[in-house]
């Protein structure tokens, strides 16, 4: 349950409409979205600069007095209830090599050369003005440079930092099949209708599993400060995609093959004593996958059916500091196998957003009956009616259940653990369609626990009371020119 | 909704179905086995789990390997992926240590003991669940291995403290006293005073100190559970034991360490450490109960709670559950008087430990000291089955042991491992119930607690050693020569004589079985001279008859021994060694 997530009240509005302020100021200069090799500005001879963001913001009342919190059972729960999340998106671009353009520079009949960077500013709940505290959590979620149009059209390259994805499932905030965030740099080789796209990319988190620093006695009395153990996770992924319009139609198809493998080199680890040392033997994962769609058979209409299943590293994502570890300290016995679907469709009155996923995860220890083991799965549907030109109310219904293959604690038996969800409200777009942003609106949320669900709660939180836990809240979600969506 | 979309969810719920369908019944519900018929016929194996075996690695929390007063790992896990090893060793009980969710971490040692309960209810998170807990004992009942639990009813963990000085909050140096010479007293664990610890303020004393729950989930040191714990009168609130000589100390003060003493002589406590207990035969079917600090609980609390447990058990299918305890002391009248008036089934033959395998086996004292010792148990022990027990009397159900967690280990003091040989011999031939506590079959010679708690996974569980072969080898020939187990023991001879005299430190016994089946073992625990059986012209008497052909099943030499016309038989001994003889028939179909 990840029961300490917030959704805060109070000025969260403000950097909210800063942040739309600035995407609309920019707007002219948006083109798509996730692919920053596309977007389009008004290029000068000094190339182009553009600014894209993607935000949400929900202030919330539980009507008890208290802060609208989440109440989850599963790795991925509903959209509606995450904490605030804003990026800022920042790009140039710079045309190396125009197309046969009549300025008599550069201009020639080959395929155009353009390369740009991107840089992505993520910040994260706790907002300013619902804590008082002047502190902001924030990262560079992207910060790479990249380069299209080689090899007569054909070939991007990039490198840097980049959150590298593919589809999501919207309602869960979810992407269940290529979703990395790396360090690294890759390459896609178009060949129509294919793309092949290979990246290697590392990280090396900060936590004893991979990097430790320890003080040791220097030339004076204070301290130097080294690095003992350093070992890098290396990540190799692989996709090829296909995709068009069989028969030249409006309806398009894709497939998508993916795979990863993780590698770990092994390490050491000394203890506190600073005497005595941990091996930490070398390790790795693989994850293999795939994807079908299906667009263009309604207004937004679309389908993706996704596959997954991992091993060893793979299995924990590759953020992930493994737990569950087998008697040789590596995660060779883990799996994660997971399926997943997210569609949309649209008519003229009504638009229903649709995600549902079912995973199973299994740890590398070798308890059979584990708590750490468990299937976890979530169906949500959202139904929009699209009122008039600008209003679209909305309902969204949700169940989600997590059955683990331990036992419980406190019951001495398997408890399967349920959630159903209800949330209805007023939205407000400035075009028809469920994905049309920004979209603002007031949000009634219930959820309704199953005695499973409330005992994963702590003794002495108040929630494990609560059969029923609901809020109000407004917000407001946008994306423009943004490198997420 | 396309017909495309429809397909993908039927396939979805296909999956989630599939979800549905993962069995744990296993595990879900308690299966009840009885695997001892006759509990003298167990070889019982106590092992600290924390030391045993780590079979699970994601439970190392706080893990501080090499350190023996902090946990180093292991688990229930382990004890299932090392059944092979305690099989083929020939055990059939294995007794292990608390299971119940301790104290993490006190004064710098970890309570990876188990004897620092915090929860009665919940297990130990570092050695597993319930679930992990069953399997366990289930793959051990597989294997018609019994398992014994440790339990401790006499106190909790240091769990709360003497608000000594009144000021709410808990002080290591607070005045106990003031005058000439003040007094610094911590108010974790202040000394015994028999009105109960007693406040104290710059007037002078206050009136009982009231005391206060700690809550440190760091360490794992908050109020106990079940909550009904919680009541400060189940607790007597004394203080420590500073005096192990004056009665009410050992039974009312606090273990040394903070452990808080519960009134055990409340009726509403007595009910709820019975509850406590049952809850462990309802949930993990335990075979029998190791009950810890005997000594330190009133004989009223015993007869009431003992009957319960074997009331409850027998309720259950358990109708053969040994209830058997630790009074640490040499005193064997004390240690007997706990198996009278339906208290305990058995219990640990300390006097034995320290007067026979201490004493003779490690030493060359007299072997008659271990006549005295076992002629006192007629008196000192009860003599009659207890109601609803495991149909031995207590005198022929004690536990033999040469050393334990709480004790050096045998090699320890005396390094000789053919002192210790021998007295593998000897355990495994007399009667009562042998216990072997683990490790002593890889030779291991740890010192004082928690020297003795060495890790067991550094052997790499070899099975070839000397010790492991002849610990095994002993074993079998117990499993294996029915009186060995059952029989009646009659002393045949034995010795005050320690010195140069023919038959110093012989000791010969004969296990004598319903069906007239003997063995007879002789021992020289002479720690330097060959012996004999025979001193001035007498040999040792057997009961065998003329003429019979006896086979040495522990020296495995050859040949045999024939007895004389008039039953007499003369050998001579090496010093440090034993001869276990049986008819060269029986001999023979052992399987060894």
């Amino acid at each position: 349950m990840k029961a300490n997530q917030k959704i805060p009240t109070g000025g969260v509005r403000r950097l909210g409409w800063l942040l739309l302020a600035l995407a609309v100021w920019v707007a002219p200069a948006v083109a798509t979205a996730k692919d920053a090799t596309r977007m389009s500005c008004v290029e000068q001879r000094w190339g182009c600069f553009s600014m894209g963001s993607y935000g949400r913001v929900q202030p919330a009342w539980n009507l008890r007095g208290g802060t609208g919190r989440p109440a989850n059972l599963v790795s991925h729960g509903t959209r509606i209830e995450l904490p605030p999340y804003a990026e800022v998106d920042f790009y140039y671009r710079k045309s190396i090599r125009r197309q046969g353009n009549g300025d008599g520079e550069e201009g020639d009949d080959r395929p155009p050369i353009r390369a740009g960077a991107v840089v992505t500013l993520g910040f994260l709940e706790d907002l300013f003005h619902f804590t008082g505290d002047f502190d902001q959590s924030f990262a560079l979620r992207n910060l790479y440079a990249w380069t299209d149009g080689l090899a007569d059209g054909r070939l991007m390259l990039w490198a840097g930092s980049r959150m590298y994805r593919g589809d999501d499932i919207y309602l869960f905030d979810f992407w269940p099949l290529d979703n990395l965030n790396t360090y690294g740099g890759g390459a896609e080789l178009r060949l129509d209708p294919a793309r092949i796209a290979l990246h290697v990319g590392t990280n090396r988190l900060k936590d004893d599993f991979q990097y430790q620093e320890v003080d040791v006695q220097s030339d004076t009395p204070e301290p130097e400060t080294i690095v003992y153990l350093d070992r890098q996770r290396t990540i190799v992924s692989l996709k090829a995609t296909v995709e068009g319009h069989p028969g030249g139609g409006e309806i398009g198809v894709k497939g998508k093959l993916y795979g990863e493998f993780h590698g770990l080199p092994s390490g050491l680890l000394l203890y506190e004593d600073g005497t005595r040392r941990e091996v930490l033997p070398s390790d790795f994962g693989w994850v293999l996958g795939g994807q079908v769609g299906v667009w263009g058979f309604t207004h937004n209409g679309f389908a993706n059916l996704f596959v997954r299943g991992a091993g060893g590293l793979g299995a924990y994502g590759e953020w992930s500091v493994p737990f569950g570890l087998d008697t040789e300290k590596k995660t060779t016995r883990a799996r994660e196998f997971l399926t997943g679907v997210s569609a949309n469709v649209e008519a003229r009155h009504v638009g229903v957003m649709f995600g549902a996923y079912a995973r199973y995860f299994r740890d590398a220890d070798p308890n059979v009956y584990d708590l750490d083991d468990k299937w976890e799965f979530i169906v949500a549907a959202r139904p929009h009616v699209f009122v008039g030109r600008y209003f679209q109310p909305f309902v969204e219904l949700s169940y989600q259940k997590q059955i683990p293959n331990g036992l419980s604690p406190e019951t001495l038996t398997r408890d399967p653990a349920g959630i159903f969800k209800l949330a209805i409200g007023p939205s407000l777009a400035f075009k028809r369609g469920t994905y049309a942003r920004p979209r603002f609106h007031a949000v009634y949320n219930l959820s309704v626990l199953d005695g499973n669900a409330r005992r994963l709660y702590d003794d002495l939180d108040p929630r494990r009371e609560q059969k029923v836990q609901h809020y109000l809240g407004i917000g407001v979600e946008w994306w423009i020119n943004s490198s997420s969506y | 909704m396309t017909n495309r979309n429809m397909t993908l969810l039927a396939g979805l719920g296909s999956l989630l179905l599939m979800a549905g369908c993962i069995s744990t019944a296993s595990v879900e519900q308690v299966n009840r086995v009885t695997v001892v018929e006759d509990w003298r016929d167990e070889i019982v194996y106590q092992l600290m789990v924390d030391r045993f075996a780590d079979g699970d690695y994601s439970n190392n929390w706080n893990v501080d390997p090499g350190h023996l007063g902090r946990w180093q790992g292991g688990d229930w896990q382990g004890i299932i992926d090392r059944l092979d090893y305690l099989e083929e060793l020939g055990v059939t009980t294995i007794w292990i240590s608390p299971v119940v969710r301790n104290v993490e971490e006190d004064a710098g040692f970890s309570g990876y003991h188990g004897y620092w309960t915090q929860a009665f209810d919940q297990t130990n998170p570092h050695f597993g669940d319930m679930a992990k807990l069953r399997e366990m004992v289930d793959a051990a009942h597989e294997r018609e291995i019994a398992v014994v639990l440790d339990v401790v009813t006499n106190h909790i963990g240091q769990l709360f403290y003497y608000d000594i000085n009144l000021n709410g909050s808990p002080d290591e140096n607070t005045y106990g006293h003031f005058g000439d010479n003040i007094e610094h007293v911590t108010e974790w664990d202040p000394d015994y005073d028999p009105r109960g610890v007693q406040a104290f303020t710059s007037l002078g004393e206050a009136g009982l100190a009231p005391i206060y729950w700690v809550n440190m989930p760091e360490a794992n040191r908050v109020p106990p559970s079940p909550a009904e714990f919680h009541n400060s009168a189940w607790y007597n609130r004394r203080g420590r034991v500073i005096s192990w000589e004056e009665d009410d100390q050992v039974l009312y003060g606090d273990f040394p360490g903070g452990l808080k003493d519960l009134m055990t002589s409340r009726e509403d406590v007595q009910d709820a450490l019975l509850r406590a207990f049952q809850f462990w035969i309802d949930n993990a079917d335990f075979d029998g109960f190791r009950v810890d600090t005997l000594k330190h609980v009133e004989h009223e609390f015993w007869q009431y709670w003992t009957p319960g447990i074997r009331e409850h058990a027998a309720s259950h299918g358990k109708d053969n559950f040994y209830i058997f305890g630790e009074a640490f002391d040499g005193d064997d009248e004390l240690i007997g008087s706990f198996t009278f008036d339906e208290e305990m089934d058995g219990a640990f033959y300390f006097s034995q430990k320290f007067q026979v395998f201490d004493d003779v086996f490690k030493w060359g004292g007299a072997t008659s000291k271990i006549v005295t010792l076992w002629e006192a148990r007629e008196v000192n022990y009860g003599s009659e089955p207890h109601e609803g027990g495991i149909g031995v009397p207590p005198k022929d159900a004690l536990v033999n042991f040469m050393d334990n967690h709480d004790v050096g280990r045998f090699l320890f003091e005396q390094p000789d491992v053919g002192r210790l040989h021998l007295a593998l011999a000897f355990l495994m031939t007399i009667d009562g119930i042998p216990c072997l506590y683990y490790g002593t079959e890889q030779a291991f010679s740890g010192g004082n607690d928690p020297g003795n708690r060495e890790v067991l996974w550094e052997t790499g569980y070899d099975t070839s050693g000397e010790t492991f072969q002849i610990t095994k080898r002993a074993i079998a020939i117990r499993k294996g020569v029915e009186p060995l187990r059952r029989g009646d023991l009659v002393v045949t001879w034995s010795t005050d004589h320690t010195g140069d005299e023919e038959d110093a430190g012989i000791f010969a016994f004969e296990r004598i079985g319903e069906d007239g089946q003997r063995a007879l073992a002789i021992f020289n625990t002479s720690l330097e001279q060959t012996s004999s059986t025979s001193l001035d012209g007498t040999a040792l008497a057997t009961g065998f008859a003329g003429g019979t052909e006896l086979a040495d099943v522990w020296r495995d030499v050859g040949g045999v021994h024939v007895v004389e016309a008039d039953g007499t038989l003369q050998l001579e001994l090496p010093p440090s060694s034993a001869m276990i003889l049986v008819e060269e028939s029986v001999a023979s179909a052992l399987e060894l």
